[in-house]
């Protein structure tokens, strides 16, 4: 939506009104003059004349849909007799957490045929729809012999859903075994046979969920057939990266173990844990116990003393409490007993569980993944990147998960801190860090798994040169002991924490290395689109914007092969995208395609309150900012404000950067005494949270004294870039892009007020710095040119200051950026003017304004604040009466950024009533 | 934003004064919604048509046993009806992604149900189209919204709004008109 749109609209709405009340002749004829109007928009006439040839809605139009969705809430649920499409239901056959099951014949007399349909009980709310929803979608993607098809779903008049599922004319696979005496080697060759088919869901990315006797049924022929895949869940769901699976897996998982059966869930399942394919081995491994006649003792654990031994072995594999000590997959557990049916020793037998160990936090590490960085970059907006790393601390809830884990690991053989109560989490951290140098002296992979786990932790919590500590010993043992993956995963993180360092120079090569490891051996997963991700938005800070693009295009094409084209993971790489632009486009229109698209996804998936629907958001804001759609920026920035406020209060960070953004988006469009309110709420913000001149407020403050500055507000202005300075002195730093760029804005200002002594004294020898530089932006090094030659025309100085305007290499910085082309014809009318060569001085004037007109608009009032120039310039040259006038506009057109104590309402006023103001000579 | 109020604006501020109370509150609502649009069907048959407008004050009227003053009352009402347009919103949009299902080609799904879904499509063409004149007019929205979906009269959206019935006529008559048309561009793409 664009500001032409909200235009379109007005003008829709006003002539409307004007004619909905005319009677029918004097509206056509009012039409067809609006028609011939010179400036008739015809989207805006036709629009209108359908609308006066509409019959006007009654209320009760208006309400219908929304009756109907209210009548759905109250219609009642099928029940046998009903029909649903082609579907008579014959007998209720079963009933579930979430539904019930109807044996049903096909009705439309086609053919005959029986089937299973399986319709929600109960007033269904949204998310038991969902779940239907899910169950149709799963079941679409299993074809195969043992396990039930689906064969029809839809939803009836009154709005119930139904899927129709083949109807297995079976027996459950207890009963079936005990019926028939089957033989302990054909009870394995059904568990098998079963293991094909769960190993088939899960390589289409399906875990099932609630495997138990009652759900497999076996046919006449035999064939053991799977059923059920309501609770089932896709992999992805359950194994997508932190933030989305905090975000959504809680409520989800509320809903699944409601709808598991306990007796045969895993311990992960019953914590409401993340849920996997270990889930389902889990489940097998009781059920082939309870096939094999296994029972329980009276705390309702297994008893296997009478099972052979092997058998025994491979329930308790399949059946550990930690997910990494089972079988690593299905497979596994069905190979281990064909090897039990083929007398070969099973693999259950072996086994080394401090392994394991490591292994389970290894899986279940929720992974911290890219982009959690916080890098400020000056009229840059990456504050985004700040807000996402808050949200990384905030994962500290989920690192205390693995934190109780390790405590279990680590605190019991300490008796010192065992005795402890509160323990801070950096203390017990360092004590397993201890303990983990102390032990495993012959497990190097294992400690280095620990190593990178405990490095994750300590990331998370901030504590960054720990976490590269951790890095530091664990990838020289990954390395030596040839295991890639871990290896890869590894150098992820290092790269990740340098990145979060912001030392991107470190980081590149490392995620390059993690890159290619991962390219060779996992070319196909989420894994490698977060490295890629994590590389192009570093090589976006180092400035190499193609290797930048070209890696995020990378994880695009892949994320989008992976899991479609409309998926989150693509949405968050066209964020990173979004972000990329706003480094290196002047115009914003790659910045809202790509945030635009996000936008979609995320409010599909999440809804439009997400903190991932937010963050896109703020990249639209920019990209219409960037294209001078001010209005739309403005009414976007606000609506990004106000949920942030809602989502995480007022007192928050990403509330502060929503504002932050806010008064951007108003000082870019010259509404800077609008903007000042909104960036001093930002600050007060951030000053509760962080208490006053935090460095993290540089980016508020900067903006804070530029729009001071540009409303004249010089004293303000200096107050606020020489605090700043002191900023980084407390730091320690020394030359920096951010110093520079203070002290060029005192320089500014010392010229302002008119000490231009002071002034040379800041930008000469940052002149000279930036000259020397090669990587100094042409941009930047033609702002520091002309103020300097403003200075040296300010001190009189006009021969040195023209050659200094002859140096400026105008190619340099492309030939249509309007806004340079301005500031260096102005300033060579200025200097015309100061050699009295009034003549040249005005077409120079005019040719400058031609740019601004061009490049901003000849409403937006910047346009207007450069005019003062011209204005004093005719006051100079006896030509009052212009001056006046010109004056006076400049007043109106350029009020939203001129505060009345400051320097250029002086200077207007001067103009306007002289005698007021003997002191007319300025510095400009 | 223009200076008037937008309708969620004035729910915030009511909202300030209540916290978490109120969110309890909504959900009892919502429960009595449904429990009586139950009864209701039950005890009239299929036929009938349930009035938001009666479902959402009768649900209300239970739930609040404290006297509230009339502003507040529409104010709750106003607040109930974004909430019941969520609701039902997100019921409308999980049964059309059934409707569409998994991209299963295979599956042949039932003719006989394709039309009769066509109300909760209504209902979402409905939602995005309100959610585009919010954004457009704010007020005009609001009291596009609260005609749909809280059923209030013309001389309570007023005082919610804090204009005249006049403009609320208005507004309503170029919103009803506005929406025909936007929903007849749409439903030919």
């Amino acid at each position: 939506m664009s500001s032409s749109d909200v235009d379109r609209f007005v003008r829709i709405k006003a002539l409307f009104n004007r004619l909905c009340d005319l009677p029918a002749v004097q509206r056509d004829a009012a039409l067809t003059d609006a028609a011939l109007a010179a400036d008739a928009d015809p989207e805006v006439i036709d629009a209108v004349r359908n609308m006066l040839l509409q019959t006007e809605l009654e209320d009760a139009d208006l309400a219908e849909s929304v009756q109907t969705e209210v009548n759905h809430l109250g219609s009642d649920e099928p029940s046998s007799g009903d029909t649903l499409g082609a579907w008579t239901l014959l007998e209720e056959i079963g009933e579930g957490g979430m539904g019930k099951v109807f044996l049903a014949q096909r009705s439309d007399g086609h053919f005959e045929q029986t089937a299973a349909v399986k319709v929600l009980s109960g007033l269904p709310s949204a998310r038991a729809l969902r779940y239907l929803a899910r169950e149709r979608q799963i079941l679409a993607s299993l074809t195969h012999p043992n396990i039930s098809r689906l064969l029809d779903g839809g939803s009836t008049p009154g709005g119930w859903p139904y899927l129709v599922m083949e109807y297995v004319d079976g027996v459950p696979i207890k009963t079936w075994c005990d019926e028939q005496a089957v033989s302990p080697q054909d009870r394995v060759q059904l568990l098998i046979e079963l293991c094909d088919a769960v190993a088939f869901a899960h390589r289409q990315l399906v875990i099932h969920c609630d495997l138990k006797p009652s759900n497999i049924l076996v046919t006449r022929d035999g064939r053991p057939i799977l059923l059920d895949f309501g609770v089932a869940r896709h992999l992805l769901d359950a194994m997508t990266d932190s933030d989305e699976a905090a975000e959504v897996l809680p409520v989800e998982q509320t809903a699944t173990s409601k709808a598991y059966t306990p007796r045969y869930a895993s311990p992960e399942q019953r914590a409401m844990q993340r849920v996997g394919t270990a889930s389902d081995i889990y489940s097998l491994g009781l059920v082939l116990a309870e096939l094999l006649g296994a029972g329980r003792n009276s705390t309702n654990e297994l008893v296997l003393d009478g099972l052979p031994r092997d058998l025994a072995a491979i329930v308790r594999r399949a059946t550990e409490t930690e997910v990494s000590a089972r079988y690593a997959g299905v497979d596994a557990l069905s190979d281990d007993l064909r090897r039990w049916l083929n007398h070969e020793p099973v693999i259950a037998r072996e086994g080394d569980n401090l392994y394991v160990a490591g292994k389970w936090l290894h899986r279940n590490w929720p992974w911290a993944s890219a982009g959690l960085a916080f890098v400020l970059v000056i009229s840059v907006f990456s504050w985004q990147m700040r807000a996402e790393r808050d949200r990384a601390v905030a994962s500290e809830v989920a690192a205390r998960a693995v934190t109780d884990f390790m405590i279990d690991v680590f605190q019991g053989a300490d008796p010192e801190v065992a005795g402890k109560r509160d323990l801070p989490l950096s203390e017990v951290l360092d004590a397993g860090r201890e303990r983990l140098a102390g032990s495993l002296q012959n497990q190097p992979l294992v400690r280095a798994e620990m190593g990178g786990i405990l490095g994750s932790v300590y990331q998370n919590i901030g504590q960054r040169n720990q976490a590269l500590a951790m890095y530091e010993e664990a990838i020289p043992v990954a390395r030596a002991s040839g295991d890639p993956a871990l290896l890869a995963q590894l150098l992820h993180k290092q790269g990740y924490t340098l990145y979060d360092q912001e030392d991107f120079p470190a980081a590149e090569p490392i995620v390059g290395e993690a890159i290619a490891l991962r390219e060779r051996l996992a070319p196909n997963s989420l894994e490698l689109v977060e490295s890629l991700r994590l590389m192009g938005t570093i090589q976006a800070y180092l400035g190499q914007e193609d290797d930048a693009h070209a890696q995020l295009n990378r994880a695009l094409d892949l994320a989008s092969q992976l899991q479609g084209p409309q998926s989150t993971a693509v949405a968050r790489v066209r964020t990173d995208l979004a972000r990329v632009h706003t480094f290196f486009d002047i115009n914003g229109q790659e910045i809202t395609r790509h945030a635009r698209a996000a936008l979609d996804i995320f409010e599909r998936e999440f809804g439009a309150n997400h903190f991932h629907y937010l963050n896109a958001l703020e990249f639209l804001v920019i990209g219409h900012s960037y294209d001078n759609d001010s209005e739309q920026a403005t009414v976007l920035a606000h609506e990004l404000a106000d949920k942030r406020a809602a989502l995480y209060g007022v007192d928050s960070y990403p509330t502060a950067y929503a504002l932050f953004t806010l008064a951007g988006v108003m000082e870019s469009a010259g509404q800077r005494l609008r903007a000042r309110p909104e960036i001093e709420r930002s600050l007060a913000i951030q000053t509760r949270l962080d208490g006053a001149n935090a460095v993290s407020h540089t980016a508020p403050m900067y903006r804070l004294a530029r729009i001071d500055m540009s409303l004249g507000r010089l004293d303000s202005a200096l107050a606020g870039f020489k605090a700043l300075l002191a900023i980084q002195e407390a730091l320690g730093a020394e030359d920096n892009l951010f110093i520079e760029e203070f002290e060029f804005g005192i320089g500014r200002i010392k010229r302002l007020q008119g000490d231009v002594v002071a002034a040379q004294q800041y930008i000469q020898p940052l002149l000279e710095r930036r000259q020397a530089n090669a990587a100094t932006l042409p941009y930047v090094l033609l702002r520091t040119q002309l103020e300097m030659a403003r200075v040296l025309r300010s001190q009189g100085q006009l021969e040195p200051a023209a050659d200094l305007l002859a140096q400026i290499d105008l190619s340099a910085i492309g030939g249509n950026d309007d806004w340079r082309l301005c500031d260096v014809d102005m300033e060579h009318a200025l200097l015309s003017a100061a050699r009295g060569r009034n003549a040249e001085a005005l077409a120079l004037f005019k040719s400058a304004e031609a740019h601004l007109d061009r490049g901003l608009g000849a409403d937006h009032p910047d346009s207007w604040l450069f005019r003062i120039e011209r204005a004093e310039f005719l006051a100079g040259t006896g030509q009052a009466e212009a001056a006046r006038n010109l004056a006076r506009e400049i007043r109106v057109k350029a009020a939203p950024s001129i505060a009345e104590d400051g320097l250029w309402a002086q200077r207007l006023n001067a103009i306007i009533e002289p005698a007021d103001s003997l002191d007319s000579s300025t510095n400009y | 934003m223009s200076d008037e109020q937008s309708l969620t604006q004035l729910l915030d501020d009511w909202q300030q004064g209540d916290g978490a109370a109120y969110s309890a509150v909504f959900e009892q609502a919502y429960l009595e919604l449904r429990r009586i649009a139950r009864q209701r069907i039950h005890a009239m048959g299929a036929d009938i048509t349930l009035s938001p407008t009666e479902l959402v004050h009768e649900a209300v009227l239970r739930v609040m046993s404290t006297e509230l003053n009339w502003n507040d009352r529409n104010h709750f009402f106003a607040s109930l009806s974004l909430y019941m347009r969520s609701v039902l919103v997100d019921r409308a949009r999980a049964r059309a992604s059934l409707k569409r299902g998994g991209g299963a080609t295979h599956l042949a799904l039932s003719q006989v149900e394709l039309g009769s879904d066509a109300n909760s499509f209504d209902l979402l063409a409905l939602d995005s189209a309100l959610k585009r004149l919010e954004h457009l007019d704010p007020r005009c929205g609001s009291v596009l919204h609260l005609t749909c979906f809280a059923g209030l009269k013309r001389q309570q959206i007023a005082e919610l709004l804090d204009v005249s019935v006049q403009i609320v006529d208005r507004e309503l008559r170029f919103a009803k008109s506005w929406l025909t048309n936007y929903l007849n561009d749409h439903a030919q793409q």
